[in-house]
């Protein structure tokens, strides 16, 4: 696999949608759903996740070499929660209103599986330019999924993307009623299963779906 | 791969370099970042205490350290006492009443019966924010608090008249409540609504009702809904901090002065 010639162009498009780390890997689903009830917040996480794979990435793909295999989680994720760290701090210092709201899920991009499945899956086998380009690629595959989740989510839950009025809400003297369940975590689980169904039925996109494991028949 | 990799001094010695790397660099972060942080916080604090104040102040347009520093002043409150003291070795400005409430000097234990709030122990000085408006005239004064909500501790500030007898406004400017649900009690639609309520009224603080508040109730304040929980906090904050355990004599005090 190391010899055959790798497209840079497909390492980065690829994770967008024909493997998008969330619809298709099912990785990072818990923050996909906590995040995006409202766009600012998904916008940020996505920045944030992005740049965390992006850099661990780059970071364990370079030290690859040196990694010993008997601890190479462990020094995967001290790469990865130094990272987190230092994006927290980073929006506690710029963005103190919005490191509010996202609160501990900034935190919780450790445990992110996208970031250690792409450091062991990925950078640990090859070197750091097409890591880098995986991780970013991985980065935006999952930001597409929460911007999407998080534009329905706001616009038919509180009547606002970006917080601009879309949709006037009736306490407001507008004329929509939000759908309280879209703020709910709940809904961005039905949301995602759609996009999961979408793409499984989509036969450009459908060369991951496994063969059956049983076959119904008829007696 | 080559066999001298996996051997455990190599080991040891790969994870110590790592880890070493890492905190310098975590580390390093930290501290570059440190003074911009508390700038940060301090302007989150006194943006919320702008906005709690009943003073008319556009944040988009105004510059919020210039207009806090011209209208806002922080005074000391003996709470044993409920009178404002000044002139003492702690800068109001700057003093932590949540990490002081620990500390030999300031602490007060609140009795298990009085602490509804889950908090044990307060200070026994807290800084009050006093508002004025473009004429000199008191417009509010700006009471912290904090207690337990559903999931983390709700640190807010009370704005009352002159007179302590009615909400000029609330807000909290720090909790850990879900986002959409509890999370909402730092919503201005929801805490416009506590604008006007009696602080105390027969015996009973100003409290968040279960449900949409009756009508024309002096003290209840809608409840959001799927945060009963959250509100059950708000409302316990309230009851013991208005009592005559924590802001209730000051606020009597006022009332007698505002009585004059």
């Amino acid at each position: 696999m190391a010899q055959e010639k790798m497209n840079l162009r497909d390492v980065l498009l690829n994770p967008l949608v024909s493997i998008n780390p969330i619809i298709v890997q099912v990785l990072g689903i818990c923050s996909a759903l906590a995040v995006t009830s409202n766009m600012k917040t998904a916008l940020v996480m996505s920045i944030s996740v992005t740049a965390v794979i992006a850099f661990a990435n780059l970071t364990v793909s370079s030290i690859r070499n040196v990694i010993p295999g008997s601890v190479r989680f462990i020094a995967e994720l001290t790469v990865i929660a130094s990272l987190v760290i230092v994006v927290d701090q980073l929006l506690k210092a710029f963005n103190y209103q919005l490191d509010k709201e996202l609160s501990v899920y900034v935190g919780l991009i450790i445990t992110n599986c996208i970031v250690m499945g792409r450091s062991e899956a990925f950078a640990l086998k090859y070197p750091p330019l097409p890591s880098l380009i995986d991780g970013i690629g991985n980065g935006l595959g999952y930001s597409l999924i929460l911007l999407s989740v998080g534009t329905i989510r706001e616009i038919f839950g509180s009547g606002t993307w970006f917080g601009l009025t879309v949709l006037p809400l009736a306490k407001d003297g507008g004329w929509y009623v939000p759908n309280g369940l879209l703020v709910l975590p709940p809904s961005g689980f039905f949301l995602i299963g759609l996009f999961i169904w979408w793409v499984r039925s989509t036969k450009r996109y459908a060369k991951q779906v496994e063969p059956a494991q049983f076959v119904l028949t008829r007696e | 791969m080559a066999s001298n990799k996996e051997s455990v001094g190599k080991t040891f010695l790969v994870v110590f370099v790592l880890c070493l790397v890492c905190s310098i660099f975590v580390a390093g972060t930290t501290v570059a970042l440190r003074d911009i942080q508390d700038r940060e916080k301090a302007r989150d604090k006194q943006n919320n205490i702008i906005l709690v104040s009943g003073l008319d102040f556009n944040f988009e347009t105004g510059d919020a350290p210039a207009f806090y520093k011209e209208h806002i002043k922080a005074e000391m409150l003996d709470m044993d006492k409920g009178v404002l003291v000044s002139g003492g070795k702690e800068d109001p400005e700057d003093f932590d009443y949540v990490s002081k409430s620990k500390t030999k000097e300031y602490k007060h234990e609140i009795s298990k019966e009085q602490d509804v709030s889950g908090i044990r122990f307060r200070s026994r000085l807290m800084p009050v924010y006093v508002a004025r408006d473009n004429a000199g005239q008191i417009r509010s004064y700006i009471l912290p608090f904090y207690g337990q909500g559903l999931w983390s501790t709700l640190y807010g500030m009370l704005a009352v008249t002159p007179d302590g007898r009615n909400v000029v406004g609330i807000n909290f400017y720090e909790h850990g409540e879900t986002p959409g649900l509890g999370g909402e009690i730092s919503n201005p639609a929801w805490t416009a609504k506590w604008k006007g309520k009696l602080t105390l009224s027969d015996g009973r603080t100003v409290r968040v009702f279960k449900g949409p508040a009756p009508a024309g109730s002096q003290i209840e304040v809608d409840g959001i809904s799927g945060a009963t929980l959250t509100g059950k906090g708000v409302t316990n904050c309230m009851i013991y901090w208005l009592s005559n355990d924590a802001y209730g004599k000051f606020l009597a005090n006022l009332g007698r002065q505002g009585g004059n």
